[in-house]
């Protein structure tokens, strides 16, 4: 059986393997990487109990296409070779299909005269069917990888000119494409419902290939706000539904809102609604109930997938209900005597809250309704130059599955999945090893990391108490010369 | 919402049922079953076996046996069997929870009274602060 060659965007590398992976287990195929480099777009992955290469890749949003992999080489003469002895088999089923051959080169490039001859260096091949450029049933492709510059490891590059010869070369056949195409559709540029925390249409989507939206499945976000995650999971089929601390985001005005936005992508059918709720004191949970084996304390969970992009303070304030200076928690009364939050248009007093500490709730929320395999996916920000790094949140029932980076700077985000453990597997005995690869710097550390998450929870009613990103981002990520971390020395410009 | 039997049958395990019977009730549709059907959707064996790989649909099988059945990624209403009894279930199913919606109104908590209001469809269920 052939290797594949997997031909990525070049962009958002660290989300790569993890998004071809995650498509790989919705599709129930082993996938094996074989060869992969964050600095170049091409990876050769193997199937080794078969499967199709062009189902798993076909949503995939970061791969631009696939290819069976007819052979590969660090110069001209031994990819002819490599052709020859691996593809041997595979060269007279297209004997007589229509074809064409093109190049794709990476850092590097070559004259189409050149290009023209070293394609006609593979005349060997016998292909006697028409050469159509626009409408071949078959498409061959030269892929040709230079010197990468952004490599450090890679010195090569000093020894040679800059994209003159090759290292490393490929020979494939075209087998399917990705859908970096939705990623025009989905254009935040062309959506009519907006906020500044809108999610982009790339990462929202590889979010949904993530936490493996599909028809059939429920999809929960609990910062719905205008619906970026959501929309993109119902574009590949789960129904989904959203709840947000603030009413004005799902209303919206001027008849443009989180229904409209559902409309413009004609996915309505999709969508499940919304409604106005706090996370910290969601309606949502997991109910008990009788169980098939009798036991009567059998939990119901009934969630496929949480998916979410918490405020972290910057953009959007981060709240929770309740009043900040409120300890004995009185009900309020207006002069005329009525209790204030009987009014209808009430509006209930809201607190800062602690980023941390929503982490945890979002962790035990998604543990207690997850169906078995269900997913979480959602963004949490670090600053890059502080050692005060948060830590991945781990839960017993939940499996870390992957880390995802992405950078802007002086800060980062990181998109971190988890999977719902099996009940049998989980959660007294904390050392499980399932059945899915976790990578290797991520395996989960469960009780040790929870309670070295509650020692770093960060005490404090001001928003910059409790929520140390936020600080160091108004702050600049200005590096500190002493360690003083609690002492809000800027605060006098805030 | 268009009707989804396999939508609708991998929800139905998940209802905690006689709390969807009691509400319904109380909005005046009571027309589901008293206790919880169990139905399970069967696809056509020929497009399954066009569709699926040889060792992807062992994996399938077996799985099927003993946990909540798989969602596969091809399944439409199309290429799906369906009881005819069945589909009437999933058909009241589906009017309930996709097609009946409280636009302006409230719900009471069965435990503390407290009253949270629906508004424009979208349910509000924020505290104030001495009930967080």
């Amino acid at each position: 059986m052939l290797d594949y060659l997997v031909r990525f965007a070049q962009t958002h590398e660290s989300f790569r393997l993890p998004e071809l992976q995650a498509l790989a287990s919705l599709h129930h195929v082993r996938l094996q990487i074989i060869h992969y480099s964050e600095y170049f777009p091409f990876a050769v992955v193997r199937l080794p109990d078969g499967g199709s290469i062009a189902n798993v890749a076909s949503r995939a949003i970061l791969v631009q296409s696939v290819y069976e992999l007819w052979g590969e080489g660090r110069d001209y003469e031994s990819l002819h070779a490599s052709v020859k002895s691996i593809a041997v088999k595979e060269i007279p089923k297209y004997r007589y299909t229509s074809f064409k051959f093109t190049f794709d080169s990476f850092q590097g490039s070559k004259t189409s005269a050149t290009q023209c001859q070293l394609i006609e260096s593979f005349s060997w091949l016998d292909f006697r069917g028409v050469i159509s450029m626009k409408a071949a049933e078959q498409s061959f492709v030269i892929f040709e990888e230079y010197p990468s510059l952004d490599n450090p490891a890679d010195t090569t590059h000093k020894a040679r000119k800059f994209g003159e010869i090759p290292t490393k070369l490929y020979l494939g056949r075209l087998v399917g494409l990705g859908s970096r195409d939705l990623i025009n559709k989905y254009s935040l540029k062309k959506r009519s419902y907006l906020s500044t925390t809108s999610m982009d249409a790339e990462m929202s989507l590889v979010m949904a290939n993530m936490i493996h939206a599909r028809p059939g499945s429920l999809i929960f976000d609990p910062f719905v706000g205008t619906g970026s995650l959501t929309i993109s999971c119902a574009h590949f089929g789960a129904a989904v539904f959203g709840s947000d601390i603030d009413p004005r985001a799902l209303r919206g005005k001027n008849g443009l809102g989180l229904k409209s936005n559902f409309q413009q992508y004609e996915t309505s059918d999709q969508d499940l609604g919304s409604f106005t709720s706090d996370l910290v004191n969601t309606p949502l949970r997991g109910w008990s109930g009788p169980s098939a084996t009798g036991n009567s304390t059998h939990c119901c969970e009934w969630l496929d997938g949480i998916v979410c992009d918490p405020p972290y303070g910057v953009r959007e304030g981060l709240k929770t209900l309740g009043h900040r200076n409120d300890p004995d928690r009185k009900i309020h009364y207006s002069a005329d005597g009525q209790a204030l939050h009987l009014h209808s248009d009430y509006i209930a007093p809201k607190k800062p809250y602690s980023f941390v500490t929503i982490l945890n709730d979002l962790l035990s929320f998604a543990a207690a309704v997850l169906v078995p395999d269900g997913r979480l996916s959602f963004w949490m920000p670090t600053a890059d130059d502080v050692e005060e790094t948060l830590p991945i949140p781990t839960h017993g029932k939940l499996e870390l599955i992957a880390v995802c980076v992405q950078p802007f700077g002086k800060w980062s985000r990181r998109l971190i999945t988890y999977r719902k453990r099996h009940s049998e597997s989980c959660p007294s005995s904390p050392q499980v090893s399932g059945t899915y690869e976790a990578m290797d710097d991520t395996k989960a550390v469960d009780a040790e990391g929870l309670e070295s998450l509650t020692a770093t929870m960060p005490a404090g009613t001001q928003a910059d108490d409790l929520n140390p990103f936020r600080k160091r981002y108004f702050e600049g990520f200005r590096p500190r010369t002493t360690k003083q971390p609690d002492k809000p020395e800027l605060s006098s410009n805030s | 919402m268009a009707f989804n039997p396999l939508f609708l049958t991998n929800l139905l395990p998940r209802i905690e049922w006689t709390a969807l019977r009691d509400a319904a009730a109380e909005l005046g549709l009571a027309t589901l079953p008293e206790t919880k059907p169990e139905i399970t959707l069967h696809r056509q064996q020929s497009r399954r076996q066009q569709q699926q790989p040889p060792s992807s649909e062992s994996e399938m099988e077996e799985t099927d046996e003993t946990t909540p059945p798989l969602l596969p990624m091809d399944t439409t209403s199309s290429n799906t069997i369906l009881d005819p009894k069945d589909e009437q279930v999933l058909r009241d199913l589906h009017r309930l929870l996709l097609e009946t919606q409280v636009v302006e109104g409230k719900m009471v908590c069965g435990n503390c009274g407290f009253e949270y209001r629906i508004k424009e469809g979208i349910a509000n269920f924020l505290l104030p602060s001495h009930l967080v």
